[in-house]
């Protein structure tokens, strides 16, 4: 039998997505700005143990700044201009923390340990084969849509006429779209994707100690720093 | 007719899942001048109709509609939306589903309606705003200014969202009459459905 694939990630998806859905609760309770830097200073560790230290560090940065000009407390005496520009800071600052948790997810997670991970919390197939279809047509989708952008410039239809370019390039896309979705079915089912057998996954994905702690961090964090 | 989702319906949805998102995503641009973020949910259902309508035509079959709704929902969600935005979603598609149903997949009116339906779940990221209002205005008042507040409170209002939600509706019809016509000139031309 073949084997899996050795190299693990560090944490299992799902639990990045379980954090997502945490932080997500910090919009109705906020949480106190200490907890919450805390919360940010995790994910920049985090990023360390991705090999990913600058966008660590972007992150944190980011957030220390809106806190600090937030903080300041003299936006009342700004030009109404710049006003409305705070206003924008404040729902950065809201919206922090979930899209913080999101991004950390998209970006360090691969898509064979997405895939493998749903096999594991046997998540019906309606739903795990369009998800890793998307993932295969995606790349697909940008390469056509290049090409029928360039074949339409060609033409001189650019986006200066929008009306014009959507029904010029979205028709094409759809039909295109439609012929590639026969090719994936029927390359998918040759690869015996709706046999029942139990499958080999080039990724392992487990669910280990690094995960529990992680979540019970962020648990804890969440049910301490409600203010 | 077969009647359960095959592998090559799943793929459809997957498939139309990227497409939605991406048109959805570039539509969505527009809301980076505040007040056009309000008419973005009628605009998303116009133009993006058009599109579910063809996938409506091409998967005349049970929970199709429901997981193809869902998928954009999950990524938004995965891209830090909140759980609201998921709860918002299930009860618009499982309207839309019944919708579909109740009509065997069929009739142009039934799926004129689900597309209707079918396009409210973009309200849904504002909803949230609605939700947080009190804590968002409280803290805008606090760092921005009173009056600022005021104009905003009077516009994030349950009334307005109901007229966005109208929107939304009506945006969703006029998608799915575009769509038709779309299907007629182009697609069935090029023997796709």
């Amino acid at each position: 039998m073949i084997r899996p694939s050795e190299k693990r990630s560090i944490l299992n998806p799902f639990s990045k997505l379980a954090v997502v859905l945490f932080l997500g609760v910090t919009l109705l309770r906020p949480l106190d700005d200490k907890y919450s830097l805390f919360i940010v200073l995790v994910f920049a560790v985090f990023y360390c143990l991705y090999n990913m230290p600058i966008k660590g560090l972007k992150t944190t940065a980011l957030y220390i700044s809106v806190l600090l000009i937030l903080g300041s407390g003299n936006i009342n005496e700004l030009h109404p201009f710049f006003k409305m520009f705070a206003s924008v800071l404040v729902v950065v600052k809201i919206f922090y923390l979930p899209v913080m948790a999101g991004k950390f997810f998209l970006l360090t997670s691969e898509v064979g340990s997405i895939i493998s991970s749903m096999d594991k919390l046997k998540i019906p197939t309606s739903f795990s084969i369009p998800i890793s279809v998307m993932f295969r047509f995606f790349p697909s989708f940008r390469e056509e849509h290049a090409n029928i952008k360039m074949a339409m410039k060609v033409r001189g239809i650019t986006a200066k006429k929008p009306l014009r370019y959507l029904e010029y390039v979205a028709v094409p896309l759809l039909i295109l779209s439609s012929n590639l979705t026969d090719d994936i079915a029927k390359a998918a089912e040759t690869k015996c994707i709706a046999d029942p057998a139990k499958k080999v996954r080039y990724r392992y994905v487990g669910f280990g100690v690094v995960d529990i702690f992680f979540i019970a961090l962020m648990l804890v964090v969440r049910i301490v720093g409600s203010a | 007719m077969e009647k359960k989702l095959k592998v090559k319906d799943l793929v459809t949805i997957g498939v139309f899942t990227v497409i939605y998102f991406v048109g959805m995503y570039l539509l969505g641009m527009i809301g980076m001048i505040p007040i056009l973020f309000l008419i973005w949910p009628t605009l998303n259902g116009i133009v993006m109709g058009v599109v579910v309508m063809l996938f409506m035509t091409k998967v005349q079959k049970p929970w199709a509609l429901f997981i193809f709704g869902m998928l954009p929902t999950v990524i938004m969600f995965a891209m830090g939306h909140t759980y609201i935005l998921l709860v918002h979603t299930t009860i618009i598609m499982l309207i839309a589903e019944f919708l579909r149903r109740k009509d065997h997949y069929q009739s142009f009116i039934g799926t004129a309606l689900a597309n209707g339906v079918f396009s409210m779940w973009a309200c849904g990221s504002l909803l949230q705003i609605l939700l947080v209002r009190e804590r968002y205005l409280e803290m805008t008042a606090q760092m921005v200014s009173e009056e600022y507040a005021q104009g905003l409170s009077n516009l994030v209002t349950v009334p307005n969202m109901a007229l966005i939600y109208l929107g939304a509706f009506v945006g969703g019809i006029l998608g799915a009459f575009l769509g038709r016509k779309m299907l007629k000139k182009h697609f069935e031309k090029a023997a796709i459905l």
